[in-house]
């Protein structure tokens, strides 16, 4: 049943609206993205022909393409990983039984409470004393455990009926070749759905990666972006809006091709 | 080998949750309990698969050992760390007990923190859920153009907290500002950056200007996967659409809004630190969250110990809210 047309436009107005609203920072970011100095220092809204002239500042001069690409190695290997290992961990509680199951998964659930924000002084100190301070992989190695994706991946498996994990001993499978040829082609809505949310998580970071900053070669562009902002002497409106479009394009990208795995993924994760 | 001796032909064999959930609840509380019901209950519908133990150790391994170097050790360091004071960046230190956190509290500024912090997160938490909600709800009534419209509001959370902060920033500046030229006919001109109360306005209004479309998502993907039955016997039932969606839509929401509830609270207790730093923490100190105290405390002000036991205090918060949030949600949660 559809709603009555005067609902049907009440609902599209306040829509609208909430679009609108929601969209306006990034359109006028977009549109500043276009301006020249002289047009960016005043609050117009004309767009000027300077978009990849900013884009092409933002990009080598000051290094944002550098900086992203820091972002994308950290963000790919993080989600990588954390996809493989949090797999491995959530089948080996499915599948085995081991002494002290109960309380290994309990220890795994509880970081879920211990965001690495909490630790930072001492996340410090223990990547200082691993040699790792001002490096990539300090911005990856912390991350590549996660509990929700144990949790999830756990819940996943225990949905898989019972009849294709006997088919697999039957084949007489190894626990790696099982994972390998049976779990993991049915897990990849779940797959999908979590790399949304790891995507969005790193590139959400900012804590860490900022007092990790010691160099180019680990500064995130997250850090390299408000850097443009607070530490310029002159500050350049028009190419930090640019750097700041170009941000976006990879979690979009992400976005899009995943969205219906997304909805599918987490449809089986949400039931319990 | 155990096998199950339940080959029920071509039937798909029953799922293990709803048997396991069709059992009426006992009245054991408390996460040990939990886990001890479910090891039961998995131990009767999955037996063991493979039973070289020493797989499953090698399977784990990995996660255990990140798990541990880089949280529960920096937690540990960080409860030694929140006993002493410290100079040079930990070079010297002294041990002062439960010092630090009688500062938390007794120390005016670290109070305010600690009250401000729970206000913005409160604001920032129940905005960007409700708003979510309300998007989501007003998308699914079946009338056309959702998903343009659900294109277009992920698009904030395409940005970096941070970046969204700079966007923000630039927005409500005064000389080159949007907001501020638009306000010009009505010749107002506030100075955002300079008011306590219009600063913590913006640092509001920006987090859940980014946060909505995480929600959404979540929301819209549940929204989608709501029994059609249920849905359609109360609209033969002849209930309003507000009844509608409180006491059948919402129910069923409530796996998603509790999960929503945990990961907001993170995100305003955590992600916040972006915007708050971009502010610098002011003015007067107005954005300064307890993470951006912890940090300044810890990196600039040379007070880990005292950074060490706001971050316990934040940790604490996070866990009894997690801990709350999800008892209230086994006794009001809908599973399916």
């Amino acid at each position: 049943m559809r709603p009555k047309p005067l609902t049907r436009v009440a609902t599209h107005v306040a829509l609208i609206t909430f679009t609108a609203v929601f969209i306006g920072p990034v359109v006028y970011a977009a549109i500043t993205a276009t301006q020249d100095q002289s047009a960016a220092l005043s609050p117009s809204l004309a767009l000027v022909t300077d978009l990849l002239v900013n884009v092409e500042l933002a990009w080598s001069r000051f290094r944002l393409g550098e900086f992203m690409g820091n972002t994308v190695i950290v963000a790919v290997t993080v989600t990588l990983a954390k996809t493989v290992l949090s797999l491995l961990a959530g089948a080996a509680f499915v599948y085995f039984r081991f002494p002290l199951r109960g309380v290994a998964f309990t220890l795994v659930l509880f970081t879920l409470m211990m965001p690495t924000e909490v630790l930072i002084i001492a996340l410090f100190d223990v990547v200082e004393w691993m040699g790792l301070y001002g490096t990539l992989p300090a911005l990856i190695l912390p991350f590549m455990a996660s509990a929700t994706s144990t949790f999830l991946f756990r819940q996943h498996f225990l949905r898989v009926p019972r009849d294709i994990v006997e088919a697999a001993q039957v084949d007489g499978a190894g626990p790696l070749r099982f994972v390998r040829s049976v779990l993991v082609p049915l897990s990849w809505n779940t797959i999908a759905a979590l790399a949304v949310v790891d995507i969005i998580y790193i590139w959400n970071m900012y804590l860490w990666p900022l007092i990790n900053a010691v160099g180019p070669e680990s500064t995130m562009v997250q850090v390299g972006l408000v850097r443009l902002l607070v530490d310029q002497q002159v500050t350049h409106y028009g190419v930090i809006m640019a750097g700041a479009m170009l941000t976006m394009i990879p979690v979009l990208v992400v976005f899009l091709a995943l969205q219906e795995r997304f909805t599918r993924g987490f449809a089986l994760s949400t039931e319990r | 080998m155990t096998k199950v001796e339940q080959r029920s032909g071509p039937a798909p064999s029953p799922a293990p949750g709803p048997s396991a959930d069709a059992r009426p609840p006992r009245r054991t509380h408390g996460l040990r309990a939990r886990i001890e019901r479910f090891d039961a209950a998995l131990a009767e519908t999955h037996p063991a698969t493979f039973r070289r133990r020493s797989a499953a150790l090698w399977m784990l391994l990995p996660t255990a050992v990140v798990l541990v170097v880089f949280l529960y050790v920096p937690m540990a360091r960080t409860f030694e760390l929140s006993l002493y004071r410290t100079a040079i960046f930990g070079q010297q230190r002294l041990f002062v007990g439960l010092e630090n956190f009688a500062r938390v509290f007794t120390s005016p500024e670290s109070l305010d923190a600690v009250v401000r912090t729970a206000i913005i997160s409160t604001l920032v938490i129940g905005g960007s859920i409700g708003i979510a909600l309300l998007l989501a709800a007003l998308m699914n009534q079946r009338i056309g153009g959702t998903r343009i419209y659900r294109l277009l509001l992920v698009w904030p959370l395409a940005l970096s907290t941070a970046i969204s902060g700079v966007v923000f920033r630039v927005m409500f500046d005064p000389n080159v500002g949007l907001i501020n030229s638009w306000l010009e006919p009505l010749g107002i001109q506030p100075e955002w950056f300079r008011d306590p109360t219009l600063a913590q306005g913006i640092l509001v209004m920006a987090l859940i200007w980014n946060r909505v479309g995480f929600n959404l998502i979540f929301y819209t993907a549940a929204y989608q996967n709501l029994p059609r039955e249920t849905l359609e016997a109360a609209l033969v039932d002849g209930a309003t659409p507000w009844q509608r969606f409180w006491r059948v839509t919402f129910p069923l929401l409530s796996p998603i809004t509790l999960f929503l509830l945990v990961t907001s609270t993170i995100f305003a207790f955590f992600d916040a630190f972006a915007i708050a730093a971009i502010f610098d923490g002011g003015p007067l100190n107005a954005t300064s969250l307890l993470i951006y105290e912890i940090y300044e405390n810890a990196f600039v002000f040379d007070a880990r110990g005292l950074a060490a036991a706001q971050s316990l205090l934040l940790f604490l918060a996070v866990g009894a809210l997690t801990v709350l949030q999800l008892r209230q949600g086994r006794k009001r949660v809908v599973y399916q």
